[in-house]
């Protein structure tokens, strides 16, 4: 690992760690449901879901026209992603119902309208497919970094190392065949992984 | 190119065990990537090609140091060589290789595999530290696997490589947004054994 990456890597799972402590001390907000690992489980949750509705927007952008004429392998990109990312979100609110805690419906994220603003907003492919790599880096390092403090070896942690290579190969697919130029970096690193205060559920 | 992971006795704690297993197989890695890159049709042939095998094999060069200081960390000692299960199949499917797609196709297994087996150690590995060193590296190799596969397609359909403009996004095939990812759960079915690479 290079120096740089092992700083952001570690800076990364520290930040979220400060966050979860942060959290823990906060009495501003009503009481969450989730506690301990069922939170990170219900952020994964509530991150896969903002997913698809991201996803879905770019699909309804793609068929309007909104981005200008047909990108075929777009349309089928953002397809199969929907599918494994409808896939994820059930995975990890399999968890949350397996510990008797409410399933993650919807967005509860804090950053929810300004992506969906973003997405929105573009008017070409290659804002949307910024924005979409993006959200995709971003849960992959919010997995791993996640890995840092899930405690035992239970379905989250095989959940977390499952799903976290998937969302990079999004990434990586995104970033080489839509812009034509790879970004694989040596390592993933953390530095881009949510807070779970970020979690408003 | 398959195996599965056992619990074979050893007397190496666990995190030594997949730790030297994971630095022999990123050090295969790095002597396919550098085999490849000295083929007469990579030398010859197309630039993104070449950039994606150095830019690979380099990744692999960290990891293999980064799995390399961690088993040290553990006690254990480092691994050097390349995973001997694998090692001379590779070297003599890479001695017959004649041609970039067939390339890709061999180099992507090797992804496979180490992306696999990290995977797999995720779930294993006892400290948290550990499992996301695991599973960083994990990613970096499906990311690898992503962009091979989108090479051999475009490859195989006679397509150009992608470009920067959004006309060149609109000539990609639809295949080419597909081919990258493959799978909704990554596998971990061809993970090699966690005592496949210990230093004997």
């Amino acid at each position: 690992m290079s120096g740089h990456s092992r700083r952001a890597f570690a800076a990364g799972v520290t930040g979220l760690w400060v966050g979860l402590a942060l959290d823990a001390c906060s009495s501003s907000a009503p009481p969450s449901p989730y506690t301990g690992d069922l939170r990170t489980v219900a952020l994964a949750a509530a991150l896969e879901n903002q997913a698809v509705s991201a996803y879905q927007a770019v699909d309804a952008a793609l068929r309007g026209g909104k981005l200008g004429p047909a990108v075929p392998a777009l349309a089928a990109f953002v397809h199969t992603a929907t599918a494994h990312h409808t896939q994820h979100a059930a995975t990890w609110n399999a968890i949350l119902h397996a510990a008797r805690k409410p399933t993650v419906t919807g967005t509860p994220l804090s950053g929810n309208a300004q992506l969906m603003s973003t997405i929105s907003g573009a008017s070409d492919v290659a804002a949307v497919v910024s924005a979409m790599r993006h959200l995709e880096t971003q849960a992959a390092q919010t997995y791993t970094a996640a890995l840092e403090n899930l405690k035992g070896v239970g379905p989250a942690v095989t959940a977390a190392a499952t799903i976290a290579p998937v969302e990079a190969m999004h990434a990586a697919a995104l970033g080489y065949v839509f812009s034509g130029q790879s970004a694989v970096a040596d390592f993933l690193g953390t530095g881009g992984a949510v807070s779970i205060k970020a979690l408003t559920a | 190119m398959t195996g599965s992971p056992s619990a074979a006795a050893s007397e190496a704690p666990l995190d030594v065990q997949v730790l030297q297993t994971a630095a022999a197989l990123e050090n295969l890695a790095v002597t396919s990537y550098t085999s490849a890159a000295a083929m007469p049709f990579v030398v010859a042939g197309s630039p993104g090609l070449r950039a994606l095998i150095d830019r690979n094999k380099a990744h692999h060069a960290a990891h293999a140091q980064a799995f390399n200081q961690a088993v040290a960390k553990a006690g254990g000692a480092q691994q050097h060589a390349a995973d001997a299960r694998y090692a001379a199949s590779v070297a003599g499917r890479l001695a017959a290789m004649k041609d970039p797609s067939s390339l890709t196709g061999l180099l992507n297994e090797l992804e496979g595999i180490i992306a696999q087996t990290c995977t797999r150690y995720a779930s294993l590995a006892a400290g948290g530290a550990l499992r996301s060193l695991f599973v960083n590296v994990a990613s970096v190799e499906a990311q690898h696997s992503a962009e091979l596969l989108i090479v051999r397609e475009l490859l195989d359909g006679g397509h150009r490589e992608p470009g920067v403009s959004a006309a060149d996004a609109r000539a990609m095939p639809a295949a080419a947004g597909t081919a990258g990812i493959p799978q909704a759960v990554y596998p971990t079915a061809g993970a090699s054994a966690i005592n496949e690479g210990v230093v004997r």
